[in-house]
C-alpha cells in the first residue's frame, strides 16, 4: 500500500512555491499541472469507491470504470476555465496538455512506487504509453472545444460526444494493455500513433489561430 | 457458418465502411464555410470505429466473458451525440417550430427503451443509450421538418408506422404463442417499409440540406430497426444502415461544399 496523498503533497509543495516566482504562461502551466495531479488523486478515490460498491475487482474496475471516471474528471477543469474565465484558445490547449501531463506523472509516480522501477525498458514504455495517452485524450477534448467555440458550435451534444469519444479511446487502451503479448504492444503504440496523427491538425489550428488574432 | 462468427464478420465489414467514410470525410474539415459539420461527422464516425474496435478486441482477448459494463456502447453514444451536433451545425440559424415532431421522436425513443429493457434486462445502459439515441432522433426529426425533406403527409405516415411498429413489438409480450410470429412479421414489414421510404426520398432529394436530414433520419430508423431485429432482418437493417452512412457522407460533402 502507498500513501498517495503524501506523495502528492511531496511533489506539490515545491511546485506551489515555484508559482510565486514565475509569471503568466509558466504559472498557468504549473498550476494546471498541479490540478492534473489532484484530479488523478480524486479519480483514484472515486474508482476505488466504485470498485468497492460494485465488487468488480481491481482489473475490471481499471478496464471498465476508470476510463469513465478519469475522462470526466479531466474534462471538468477545462470546462471550468472555458465557462468561468473565457480562456483563449492557446491557453486552453496549454491547460489541457498540463492537466494531462500532471495526471500521467502522478499516476506513473504511484505506479512505480507500487511496482518498482528496476526494469528501465518497462518504465520507459509506461512513460511513453500512459504519459502520451492521457495527454492525447485530453488534447483531443480541448481541440474539439476550441474548434466548436471558434465556429460558434459549442453545444451540449458536442461536448458530451467528445467526452464519450475520449472515454472509448481510453477504455480501448486499458483493455489492450490489460492482456500480455501482442495486444499490450498494440496498446502501447496506440497513443504514440494517435499523438502523431493529432500533431498536424493541432499545428494547423494553432497557425490559423495566430493568423486570425 | 457458426453463429459466433457472423457478428465478427458484420463488425469487420462495418469497420471497413467506417474507415472509408472517415478517409473521405476528413479532408472536408478544412474546406467550405461550415467545417464543423464535417468535423462533428468525422469524429462521430471515429466514435463508431472505436466502438467496433473495442468490441472486436474484447471478443479476442476475453472470449466467453460477459462485459460487466459495455464500454463499446459509450462509443455509440459518442456517435449519436456528435451526429446530433453535426445536424445542429448544418441547420445553423434556421428558425421554426418542430415541437410536435420532436415530441413524437421522444415518445418513440421512450417506448423503444422500454422494449430494450424488457428484452435485455439492462436498465442503466439501455436508458443511457436511449437518452443519446433519443437526442439524435429528436434532432433528425427537427431537421426533417425544418428542411421540408418530408411533406406533412409523409411525416404523419412515418409517425403512424413507428407507432404501429411499437404496438406490434409490445404486443408480442402478451399474445398467445400462435400470434407471436405474425406480429413479428408485421413489425419487420413496417421496419422495411420505413427504410424503403427513406431510400426512395433520398434518391429524389436534390437539395443538400434535405439529403442530410433524410440520410440522418434514415440512419436513425435503420439503427433502431437493428436494435429490434434478428437473423436475416438484422442483416437487412445492418445493410441499410451502412448504405445510409454512405448517403450521409455524400450529404455532408454537398452541405459543406454548398455553404
Amino acid at each position: 500500500m502507498i500513501y498517495a496523498e503524501n506523495i502528492l503533497l511531496c511533489i506539490a509543495v515545491p511546485m506551489l512555491l515555484s508559482l510565486l516566482f514565475v509569471r503568466r504562461g509558466a504559472r498557468l502551466f504549473a498550476a494546471s499541472f498541479l490540478t492534473g495531479m489532484l484530479v488523478c488523486l480524486l479519480s483514484a478515490y472515486m474508482s476505488g469507491f466504485l470498485n468497492l460498491v460494485s465488487g468488480m475487482g481491481a482489473e475490471d474496475t481499471a478496464i471498465f470504470i476508470s476510463p469513465v471516471v478519469e475522462e470526466i474528471m479531466k474534462l471538468l477543469p477545462l470546462l471550468f476555465c472555458l465557462q468561468m474565465f473565457r480562456t483563449d484558445d492557446e491557453s486552453l490547449t496549454m491547460i489541457a496538455v498540463a492537466v494531462g501531463a500532471g495526471f500521467a506523472t502522478f499516476e506513473n509516480c504511484c505506479y512505480i512506487l507500487t511496482a518498482g522501477a528496476e526494469n528501465l525498458v518497462y518504465v520507459l514504455i509506461r512513460g511513453m504509453a500512459v504519459g502520451v495517452m492521457h495527454i492525447v485524450s485530453i488534447l483531443t477534448l480541448a481541440l474539439g472545444l476550441v474548434l466548436a467555440r471558434r465556429f460558434r458550435a459549442l453545444s451540449l451534444p458536442g461536448v458530451m460526444g467528445a467526452l464519450s469519444l475520449s472515454v472509448t479511446y481510453h477504455a480501448l487502451y486499458n483493455l489492450l494493455v490489460s492482456e500480455p503479448g501482442i495486444a499490450s504492444w498494440i496498446g502501447y503504440v496506440l497513443p504514440v500513433l494517435t499523438a502523431a496523427a493529432l500533431y498536424l491538425p493541432y499545428r494547423r489550428l494553432r497557425d490559423q489561430g495566430g493568423k486570425t488574432e | 457458418m457458426s453463429d459466433s462468427l457472423l457478428p465478427v464478420i458484420f463488425t469487420g465489414f462495418c469497420t471497413a465502411v467506417l474507415l472509408f467514410v472517415i478517409v473521405r470525410a476528413a479532408p472536408l474539415m478544412k474546406s467550405g464555410k461550415r467545417p464543423m459539420v464535417a468535423v462533428f461527422f468525422t469524429f462521430a464516425m471515429v466514435g463508431m470505429l472505436l466502438s467496433n474496435l473495442y468490441w472486436l478486441a474484447y471478443g479476442l482477448l476475453r472470449p466467453d466473458t460477459r462485459m460487466p459494463f459495455a464500454a463499446n456502447e459509450i462509443g455509440e453514444w459518442a456517435m449519436f451525440l456528435l451526429l446530433s451536433a453535426a445536424l445542429d451545425s448544418a441547420l445553423g440559424d434556421r428558425f421554426g417550430s418542430a415541437g410536435r415532431e420532436m415530441l413524437c421522436a421522444a415518445a418513440f425513443t421512450a417506448a423503444s427503451v422500454a422494449l430494450w429493457i424488457a428484452w435485455s434486462g439492462e436498465w442503466v445502459q439501455d436508458v443511457l443509450t436511449g437518452v443519446t439515441f433519443g437526442w439524435f432522433l429528436c434532432t433528425a426529426a427537427r431537421a426533417l421538418k425544418l428542411t421540408d425533406a418530408l411533406s406533412r403527409r409523409e411525416r404523419r405516415t412515418l409517425g403512424g408506422t413507428a407507432a404501429l411498429l411499437i404496438a406490434a413489438q409490445a404486443a408480442t409480450f402478451f399474445v398467445p404463442a400462435s400470434l407471436k410470429f405474425p406480429l413479428e412479421l408485421l413489425g419487420y414489414a413496417l421496419m422495411l417499409s420505413g427504410m424503403a421510404l427513406f431510400f426512395a426520398k433520398l434518391l429524389r432529394a436534390h437539395r443538400p440540406d434535405a439529403g442530410l436530414a433524410l440520410s440522418a433520419a434514415g440512419f436513425a430508423w435503420s439503427v433502431s430497426s437493428m436494435y429490434m431485429s434478428e437473423g436475416y432482418y438484422y442483416l437487412a437493417a445492418f445493410a441499410s444502415a451502412m448504405a445510409l452512412l454512405l448517403f450521409l457522407l455524400r450529404a455532408v460533402r454537398r452541405e459543406v461544399e454548398a455553404a
